[in-house]
């Protein structure tokens, strides 16, 4: 009897669905705890759900499974966002792409010195090489690269975090003051977290970081082949 | 060179033929505003499952996570603060530029 309710899609469906719902009222109460971010709340409490009872990740899976099903129409759906922000991207191409393109380089060359400093091996930097970009394209790209795709998952989720956590404070130290550079930054270094912070900062910010998660997935998308070589090299 | 075009997600070859479709008119925004913002809006419940999956990599966390913590803010802080800097940089350059034809005459 239990073993069929455990068994069965809808069980784990309901719940992934419940947690997340709940997390969405918890956000709303206090928007400013990370940890009530309903991706951030549902993982957590399903994980510790599953060890409390000694239920293996499979079992999970028969339900969770459906989930990972619109992972790829919803990044196909990012094109939307793109083309409704496409008129800043004209405006402000140059600025915004030389920014963006410099900063995955300046990223990934910092993914390397710590690679190197912490020893680790070559999945870990392909792990971590997408770490910037929205989870959608992340989890495509460390899977190409040979990361661990569910570690990249965790990786991206706390990285936006902190970006929305520590955004206002960054700007002050940097004095970027402009709204379309806040945005840019925003963004392309904290992906759909780092944008719900610059929807709050301002229109300007909260269009920019949207259209900047999709270019900066892209350009990561286009360079990352390029690290093959060189993390074969240093690896 | 076909390794690399391989790479690519198929996800994001979807996104971009869904740009060019909208933006050359093949397909019209409102045709697909109503399903694709639904999806966008809903994303991150799509992740759950793939983030459940940290499971079983917890014996890789337990001997990094402490790397990964120093990893993940220091590139955050320092991409943000980099990218911020370039394209208000840039972007007072081009201003400038503009202005500059402006002065000359030039329709800027």
């Amino acid at each position: 009897m239990l073993e069929s309710i455990l068994n069965s899609p809808m069980l784990w469906i309901t719940i992934t669905i419940g947690l997340y719902l709940i997390a969405g009222k918890l956000k709303a109460k206090w928007p400013k705890n990370p940890l009530f971010t309903p991706l951030v709340f549902a993982i957590i409490v399903i994980i510790l759900f599953l060890l409390v009872t000694d239920i293996p990740l499979e079992t999970y899976n028969t339900g969770g499974r459906f989930f990972s099903l619109f992972v790829t129409p919803a990044t196909v759906a990012l094109s939307i966002k793109l083309k409704k922000n496409f008129v800043y991207l004209k405006k402000y191409y140059a600025a915004i792409l030389s920014g963006i393109v410099s900063g995955v380089i300046f990223h990934t060359i910092m993914i390397y010195a710590f690679a190197l400093l912490f020893k680790f091996d070559q999945n870990m930097v392909a792990t971590l090489i997408p770490k910037s970009i929205t989870t959608a394209i992340a989890v495509g790209v460390s899977d190409s690269l040979g990361g661990i795709v569910s570690l990249t998952v965790a990786v991206v989720v706390f990285t936006g975090v902190i970006g929305a956590v520590v955004g206002q404070t960054v700007f002050k130290i940097f004095k970027i003051d402009d709204p379309v550079a806040q945005g840019v930054a925003l963004g392309s270094s904290s992906h759909a977290m780092g944008t719900t912070k610059a929807i709050e900062l301002g229109d300007v910010q909260g269009a920019m970081s949207g259209l900047s998660i999709v270019v900066t997935g892209i350009i990561v998308v286009i360079l990352a082949p390029l690290t093959v070589p060189i993390t074969n090299l240093l690896f | 060179m076909i390794a690399s075009f391989i790479a690519i997600p198929g996800s994001v070859i979807g996104m971009v033929l869904l740009f060019l479709a909208l933006q050359f008119n093949w397909v019209r925004v409102e045709q697909v505003d109503e399903v694709g913002t639904w999806l966008t809006d809903n994303m991150g419940i799509f992740f759950v499952p793939a983030g459940v999956g940290l499971m079983s990599n917890f014996g890789v966390l337990a001997n990094t996570w402490w790397q990964l913590l120093i990893i993940m803010a220091v590139t955050t802080i320092l991409m943000m603060g980099f990218v911020g800097k370039i394209v208000q940089s840039v972007k007072g350059m081009v201003k400038k530029n503009k202005l500059v034809e402006k002065g000359e005459g030039s329709h800027a």
